[in-house]
């Protein structure tokens, strides 16, 4: 892995760790009918860092 | 099923015509002096994955291009238009505070990273708690001059590692520049520590009391 490339992966990992801690506890929730409950999101946290290290991997 | 991306303000403005999660074409209810931006689908979406989050986080960024939008947490839904007229006709108060609030104004997301020398086993509790102050005081050196530059901020507790600081600022779209300048003068001034900044986002973390 050069050193450009590992430099943007890391930069989308920021990012999208970023982006889960916005879309997954942040905004604006309509009462009661959310289709994750906080278990969920942290099931879809581990999935998705889980992801982004196979990814990680695999360059 | 709906599935909702935001509550915008100028609510003559039409949903943009691109398509949301699974390619299903933006649409929008009107409500007085607010409009919500959706998208129906037949079926559940089924798993949520990084892909679903960004054609999510595309969508809200694209409102806000022109509007004032109050993002919805990933995996808003209603069963039908008439759930969500009830939901802008019930949270209608709340809804254009808070839309006010951020109105010319971005998220930016701070993250400070420490880097430790001493890893490994910690070797006694009076150690676990010198380090604890140190991060904090660490911590407290970056936020408050970045709070100080922002209309609002956020601390959330740190994840642990390397993380010291997790926090959100509501920035003013004007002051962005000199908020990232700020940011780099910190960088400059603490070369012991990773100041990461995001954004701008949509203002997540300030719509949620909403």
């Amino acid at each position: 892995m050069t050193v450009a490339s590992h430099d943007i992966a890391r930069r989308r990992e920021v990012a999208l760790v970023d982006l889960l801690d916005r879309l997954l506890a942040g905004g604006v929730v309509i009462g009661g009918d959310i289709t994750l409950s906080i278990a969920d999101v942290d099931l879809v946290y581990v999935s998705l860092r889980a992801l982004i290290t196979s990814v990680e991997g695999i360059r | 099923m709906i599935w909702v991306y935001g509550i915008c303000d100028r609510p003559e403005l039409a949903a943009p015509r691109r398509p949301g999660l699974a390619q299903a074409p933006l649409d929008s209810l009107r409500e007085q002096a607010l409009l919500a931006v959706f998208t129906r689908h037949a079926h559940s979406l089924g798993e949520p994955d990084a892909d679903a989050l960004w054609a999510h986080e595309r969508v809200v960024e694209r409102l806000m291009t022109d509007r004032t939008v109050l993002p919805m947490r990933f995996g808003s839904t209603v069963a039908d238009e008439a759930e969500l007229r009830r939901f802008l006709v019930d949270r209608q108060a709340t809804l254009a505070a808070a839309l006010a609030g951020i109105a010319g104004r971005v998220e930016l997301g701070v993250r400070i990273l420490a880097q430790r020398e001493d890893a490994g086993p910690v070797a006694s509790g009076r150690e676990y708690v010198l380090s604890k102050l140190r991060d904090g005081a660490r911590a407290d050196r970056v936020h408050e001059p970045l709070a100080a530059l922002a209309a609002d901020s956020r601390l959330q507790p740190p994840r642990g590692g390397e993380e010291v600081l997790r926090g959100a600022y509501l920035v003013d779209r004007s002051a962005l520049s000199r908020f990232r300048a700020g940011v780099q003068r910190l960088q400059q001034a603490h070369p012991d520590v990773a100041i990461l900044c995001t954004g701008p986002w949509p203002p997540y973390t300030f719509a949620s009391g909403a």
